[in-house]
């Protein structure tokens, strides 16, 4: 694939998020027809149509793309400097360290309800510190981090597995932390995760030059002269800056940070200078699409978005995998 | 000779409809059983029995002698009586009766003895206004009296000894209620919630999810109650069935189901005394209230549970939920529904454009700690802000004690709290 047939999917991507951000803008429990969605967003300051397309589907849609973009990018930075197929950021304890302390928070201290996200976000950066520094030992190899990964996250599980034993009266409120959605979403949710989520998709773009050097092999980029270590713990700390703050609003999220990033791959490539920005656009597209079924399958219920992730998206990517041979990251 | 066999077949058939059709006469005997109706003495032919302090008799016999018609489906076992302004309907074995097409809870279900739907006699008071009395009745049998059968939660009949002395209770809404039934116990599950007076220092044998199965075999309890539909409940009563152990599965959501579930417990004790007190006098109190709701206003109400996080709501169906459809409010979210599930993620674009008079909050927590902080997230959050039920404060958080554990014998006083929300204008405040 030459330079600019690469330029072309990654243009026809970026007609399928703008077409994704308006049907998910566009399309809701309650219909509005276009023009008032317009009118909506661009006249009126009131009125019920306002408050629905303002105030719900406009940051509800937002969320939706910057928790997409933040998995799919964070998926994809993990499975390049592990070298592993596998990881995600819920594979390798990330999400699960972030629901364990949210867990925590809502078991355990419920009247400080309010410091969940925080919670999480910490959780999950305390989480990828500890997988670092158990695969530390005279540097980190890409498979001891994922194996120590795994078993963090089974750790973590093992402990919201004892809180929903010892407490099983108060995990209602948890649950719907755990499953992943995005019910309720306003505009306090959006502005709690854009700072994060844009910080970590510019230095993700600003690093994915150096990413594909790490890809080469630690020897081969030490001798083109990159610094091996420091390189991969800022792309650690930028996968866990994402993750913690796409869980941290939408909960555990689990299909996108594993999947998107090789459907991905399997339209553009992996060369992370197209993947990284590819990523984000189908990350978000993907969660966008999901949860505007989610909101109309079962209209007016919503089921989480995760379940219509994984039981659309898991078919289509198998799909993909039959029809494009010789795939490998 | 074929069309005439044919023909013979099909005479026999139509007889066959016809007798399967008609009214079910009464068999040859004299009838002797002596009952006084307003005052009349009629006869029965069928015996009237006792049972659990209840006195049962012949639908078909009492509304024949005071002169009503009577239609009899042999299919479902349902006989109706044709009262002229409406009928009552009664089937065999069931507790729901349909007076004038709507549907009556029975507090002793109708009995099938002898081809016969027999009811009781306070039902046929409560239904009629006529005075029985009846005077020749069989009276229950001393081995019978030991023992009361019931429908559990999962539908199966069950025979259990009167008066348990070792019991163990594994919710502690039950436990609460079985010590209000007059019971006692000898073993809880650890939890420090809804623990009844007397039961606090009960052994305890593991957490509601996971009872400790060795712990209550060692206890040689006479009657383990538990909830079948809780998870880590329902699997143990195979075990306790292989060791001999009775075990008593309740489900209660609603005011109906707590009558029912009170009925057992006292049964069980022998006090009807107490069945009087914590469920009759309740009913009769929830039935002044009900009677009192203006029905023409159907407020619109929301009934969440949770934060304002995620727009988790609870249904008619569910246990609050259906206190609100008593008191004539509307619940907006219940079009949500999918299959029987008692709860649901609504859609917050609906919230807004249905707009709902209340919304009232579920939380299991001590709210008054985090009252000004969840006020807070809703004031803060635009999409809740602009509801009218928030601008005018009728986001409402529901005491956990009467309406997120079971009310228990608290019914009518549950009834009563929301009814003065819902109406203050009527019900006072």
């Amino acid at each position: 694939m030459n330079h600019s047939k690469k330029l072309l999917i990654l243009i026809i991507m970026v007609g399928i998020f703008i077409g994704s951000f308006l049907l998910s803008a566009g399309r809701g429990a309650v219909d509005i027809s276009p023009m008032d969605v317009l009118r909506a967003i661009f006249i009126e300051n009131e009125g019920t149509n306002r408050q629905i397309i303002w105030n719900v589907r406009l940051p509800r849609t937002l969320v939706a793309a910057l928790v997409g973009s933040g998995l799919a990018v964070s998926g994809a930075i993990l499975q390049g400097i592990m070298r592993n197929p596998l990881s995600s950021p819920g594979i390798i304890g990330v999400s699960q360290g972030a629901g364990l302390t949210a867990m925590l928070i809502l078991v355990i201290f419920p009247n400080y309800y309010y410091l969940v996200p925080l919670g999480a976000f910490i959780g999950a950066l305390t989480a990828t510190m500890f997988i670092y520094l158990l695969a530390w030992k005279n540097g980190v190899q890409p498979t001891r981090l994922i194996l120590a990964g795994v078993a963090v996250s089974s750790m973590m599980s093992a402990g919201i597995n004892v809180l929903m034993t010892l407490f099983p009266e108060k995990v209602g409120n948890s649950l719907s932390f755990l499953v992943g959605g995005l019910s309720g979403i306003s505009w306090p949710q959006f502005k709690l995760a854009w700072p994060y989520i844009l910080l970590g998709l510019i230095a993700a773009l600003l690093y994915s030059q150096r990413l594909n050097i790490l890809m080469l092999g630690d020897e081969v980029a030490i001798g083109l002269g990159l610094k091996v270590e420091r390189t991969r713990l800022i792309l650690i700390a930028i996968a866990s800056i994402l993750a913690a703050a796409a869980v941290s609003v939408a909960g555990i999220l689990g299909f996108v940070g594993l999947i998107v990033p090789h459907m991905t791959r399997l339209f553009i490539g992996s060369d992370y200078i197209y993947l990284i920005p590819a990523s984000i656009l189908c990350g978000a597209s993907t969660i966008m699409i999901c949860d505007t079924l989610a909101r109309l399958l079962f209209n007016p219920a919503e089921i989480p978005v995760g379940i219509i992730m994984s039981f659309l998206g898991a078919p289509f990517f198998l799909y993909l995998l039959r029809e494009r041979k010789g795939y490998s990251i | 000779m074929k069309t005439k066999m044919k023909n013979i077949i099909l005479y026999v058939c139509i007889a066959a409809l016809i007798i399967s059709f008609m009214p079910k006469i009464a068999e040859a005997g004299p009838a002797r059983y002596a009952v006084r109706i307003d005052g009349k003495t009629h006869y029965f032919k069928h015996k009237p029995i006792e049972e659990n302090g209840k006195i049962y008799v012949s639908f078909y016999e009492f509304f024949k002698a005071i002169g009503k018609k009577i239609r009899w489906v042999e299919s479902s076992k349902t006989i109706t009586a044709l009262m002229g302004k409406y009928n009552i309907t009664v089937s065999a074995y069931s507790d729901i009766a349909y007076v004038n097409k709507k549907s009556v809870k029975m507090y002793a279900p109708a009995k099938y003895i002898d081809d016969r739907v027999m009811v009781s006699t306070d039902f046929l008071v409560s239904g009629t206004g006529k005075k029985i009395i009846v005077k020749d009745y069989e009276k229950p049998t001393k081995a019978k009296t030991d023992t009361i059968t019931v429908t559990d939660a999962l539908g199966d009949k069950i025979t259990l000894k009167k008066n348990p002395q070792r019991v163990i209770c594994l919710y502690n809404s039950y436990l609460d209620l079985w010590y209000l039934a007059g019971g006692t116990a000898i073993g809880r599950i650890d939890n420090k919630t809804g623990v009844p007076k007397g039961a606090e220092n009960v052994e305890t044998v593991g957490t509601m999810t996971a009872p400790n199965v060795e712990k209550i075999i060692a206890l040689k309890p006479d009657l383990v109650i538990l909830r079948p539909a809780m998870k880590g409940q329902g699997q143990i009563i195979d075990i306790l069935k292989s060791n001999n152990i009775p075990y008593l599965g309740i489900e209660y959501e609603n005011i109906n189901e707590y009558l029912n579930a009170m009925e057992i417990f006292t049964q069980l004790t022998g006090r009807q005394d107490l069945y009087k007190r914590y469920a009759l006098d309740v009913k009769a109190k929830i039935d002044e209230i009900i009677g009192k709701v203006p029905t023409s206003r159907k407020p619109k109400v929301l009934l969440m549970f949770g934060t304002a996080k995620n727009v988790n709501v609870r249904l008619s169906n569910s246990s609050v939920g259906s206190m609100f459809k008593d008191l004539g409010a509307v619940n907006i979210a219940d079009d949500s529904r999918v299959g029987n599930e008692d709860t649901a993620v609504f859609s917050m674009e609906k919230v807004i454009e249905r707009d709902p008079d209340f919304i009232f909050v579920q939380t299991m927590g001590d709210i008054e700690q985090v009252k000004k902080r969840i006020q807070k997230d809703v004031e803060e959050n635009p999409a809740w802000k602009s509801l009218s039920a928030v601008k005018n404060k009728r986001y409402i958080y529901l005491p956990p004690e009467l309406y997120h554990y079971k009310a228990n014998d608290r019914y009518g006083e549950a009834y009563e709290g929301l009814a003065k929300i819902l109406y203050p204008d009527v019900f006072g405040n």
